[in-house]
């Protein structure tokens, strides 16, 4: 189980481009040349990032936007945070 | 002054690829083929055939990836596939080796379609369309694909690949208004099946297929981003899934010919 504290909070790395397709989000870093798309939850989900929301936050926003229980929830934030975290495409923010 | 290679691919029919960097200049290598060296902006290029390459492929690379390649520095997409056009419109068809662009393509070239692109296309944003620019003359096919367009085996060499070059109609530069991804599919019960695809797939075929020398640029593959993008929402996109049995590419034909006409 993944575990990261909901006061947590990140920002866009600065080596990532974005560009909206649809629900859909292309995002390329840049520094690697490499791609990679989020479906339209991802995306929901990469704007909340963005706009500088917790984990606790976008939890409670999936859990109303889809009708989700809050483990659930819980699961699929951390489980995204953290693959994006490991490709570099976001930090920890300063300001958590 | 050494070169720092950026990457390096073992999948072309040309062999070993790499891409490198030298001071300002990029460099190209096919295997034992030749050799670009192009300067960041585009200018002075050479193109250099290695002592002991068969001719018919240093044609085949020089008068398809090279102008591409070279194109993408200035401004230019670069993408591997093959293109053919009507005389107003151009539909382009992409997808990894051996999955029979070049095939399909000589299919359409004896329906008189006009070739602007057997291995490498070339477009170019022009106000909201892409304009596709004709670079090459002549399908590289291989013996099974001569036999199922009835086509007489020509005198000259093939390639070591077993591709034999014939000569196409030339194209003029046209507007892009299909991409058709191409992918085989022995399973099939029916005949080929015609999809759209959205967008965001689209965008993966079209990355997949994006020739690019600029790999170290940000600022360059930032933009090739914004093309790619751009030109998956304008231009419909479609996959074609069908059977590999060559016998059985007419029936490909009919159904992009079908689409062709309905747009």
């Amino acid at each position: 189980m993944i575990r990261i504290h909901p006061e947590a909070r990140f920002r866009i790395a600065t080596n990532v481009h974005v560009r909206r397709l649809e629900a859909d989000l292309v995002l390329l870093d840049f520094a690697r040349g490499e791609y990679y798309a989020l479906d339209a939850i991802g995306a929901e989900l990469w704007d909340d990032i963005a706009r500088g929301a917790s984990i606790g936050e976008m939890v409670a926003a999936l859990v109303v936007r889809y009708d989700v229980p809050e483990a659930t929830a819980t699961r699929d934030a951390a489980a995204l945070v953290m693959e994006l975290l490991e490709r570099s495409l976001i930090e920890p923010s300063p300001h958590a | 002054m050494s070169i720092v290679w950026l990457a390096e691919s073992s999948l072309s029919r040309a062999g070993r690829v790499r891409v490198g960097r030298s001071g300002r200049y990029y460099i190209a290598e096919w295997g034992k083929i030749a050799r670009l060296s192009v300067c960041e902006d585009g200018s002075a290029a050479s193109f250099t055939p290695l002592p002991g390459a068969d001719p018919t492929l240093v044609d085949k690379v020089e008068t398809g990836v090279v102008p591409v390649l070279v194109g993408t520095l200035r401004g230019q997409l670069g993408l591997h596939g093959a293109c053919v056009g009507d005389g107003a419109d151009a539909i382009a068809f992409l997808g990894d080796s051996t999955s029979g662009k070049s095939t399909l393509a000589a299919a359409f070239g004896q329906l008189g379609f006009s070739l602007l692109a057997d291995d490498a296309i070339a477009v170019k944003p022009q106000g909201t369309m892409w304009q596709v620019l004709p670079h090459e003359t002549r399908h590289f096919v291989d013996r099974a694909a001569l036999l199922a367009l009835e086509l007489a085996a020509p005198q000259q060499a093939s390639t070591p690949n077993g591709k034999a070059s014939i000569p196409a109609l030339k194209g003029t530069p046209s507007p892009l208004r299909a991409i058709i991804s191409l992918a085989f599919d022995d399973a099939l019960t029916t005949g080929p099946g015609l999809r759209p695809v959205a967008p965001v797939e689209a965008m993966g075929v079209l990355v997949r297929q994006a020739i690019r020398l600029a790999l170290d640029d940000a600022r360059r593959l930032r933009t090739e981003m914004d093309h790619l993008t751009d030109l998956c929402t304008s231009v419909p996109a479609f996959e074609l899934r069908r059977p590999r049995d060559l016998g059985r590419l007419v029936e490909s034909v009919r159904v992009v010919s079908t689409l062709w006409r309905g747009r």
